[in-house]
């Protein structure tokens, strides 16, 4: 009796903790640099910049937020936010396809010291969360970046965890790599060792997973390896 | 012997569960749909000052571009 009551407790718990949000993962456009993490509002999880014929850079992010709508209600919303600023115009162009599922295509169009700015920002609703990829360039480079911009958004997945886009093996090994850090370290060299054992994993074995996956490895194992260090 | 059987396995599903999951978690904001509008507003501003760092130069690149409160330092690039 007392066993049964345990697992009906334990099993809502067990439910609870193991709906965790799938991680959006994405190609950005070939040779583009990595937007500095610092410079990035906490909602955008990474971006990315290209090289355009002005001083404004083109570049596309990715944001994702916590909602509770569908994704209908969740653009009304979105539309309200852009047409609010001043000198900001948007447009609904339609569903799009990604390879996450049906999405949403808007423009949005602005202006900066540097001139007119165009911009196309892509929202997937899965669940719980809005996952939004916004490309922006000058108006003059619009017309050269705009496949790019979209073969950038059709690329967008939602993996269950790090590893599962990875073939089997390569996935276990990752797996067990992972499982140790989160043992205890004894010191700052065993931390600084498995630190430079994780980049030599993601390098040699991750390489056909982009940069983008290769910094979420990255950041993740950092953080399981300094993570009693951050909290003294 | 059964519900043991289960409460062993339901121990090691929870335990193993959220495994490398460690990415920025999404965040309810203030109002619907203002991340969208962050996501605008930081692309014009990305584009307009332009710090990014190249990746073509290997992993310690790619290590710089972790935000690091434990010491080391990060690399900046502007443009």
């Amino acid at each position: 009796m007392a066993l049964r009551s345990i697992l009906f407790l334990i099993f809502p718990l067990y439910l609870m903790c193991s709906s965790t949000t799938p991680i959006p993962l994405f190609d950005p456009p070939e040779g583009w640099e990595c937007a500095i993490a610092d410079n990035l509002s906490p909602c955008i999880q990474v971006g990315f910049l290209g090289k355009g014929s002005t001083a404004f850079r083109p570049s596309v992010n990715l944001a994702i937020e916590e909602i509770d709508v569908s994704l209908k209600e969740y653009l009304k919303a979105v539309k309200e936010i852009h047409l609010g600023t001043a000198g900001t115009t948007w447009r609904d162009l339609g569903k799009f396809k990604t390879r996450s599922g049906e999405g949403r295509l808007t423009e949005i169009g602005t202006n900066s010291p540097l001139g007119s700015i165009k911009m196309l920002q892509m929202i997937v609703v899965s669940g719980h969360t809005a996952y939004i990829l916004t490309g922006a360039s000058i108006k003059e480079d619009f017309l050269r970046f705009q496949e790019t911009f979209m073969k950038t958004f059709q690329s967008l997945r939602l993996a269950g965890d790090l590893f599962s886009p990875l073939p089997e093996a390569k996935k276990k090994q990752f797996e067990a790599f992972f499982s140790k850090l989160g043992q205890s370290i004894a010191d700052d060299r065993e931390r600084k060792a498995k630190w430079a054992d994780l980049q030599k994993l993601v390098i040699q074995e991750g390489p056909e997973m982009g940069n983008y996956w290769q910094i979420l490895v990255l950041k993740s194992g950092r953080e399981k390896i300094y993570s009693d260090t951050q909290t003294e | 012997m059964i519900h043991r059987a289960l409460l062993v396995i339901l121990a090691l599903a929870f335990f193993t569960t959220g495994f490398a999951q460690e990415v920025r978690n999404p965040q309810r904001s203030s109002r619907r749909g203002e991340n969208a509008g962050y996501g605008s507003r930081d692309a014009t501003v990305l584009s307009m000052m332009g710090w990014g760092i190249g990746l073509g130069v290997g992993i310690a690149t790619l290590c710089a571009l972790i935000p690091n409160n434990t010491g080391a330092s990060a690399a900046h690039t502007s443009h």
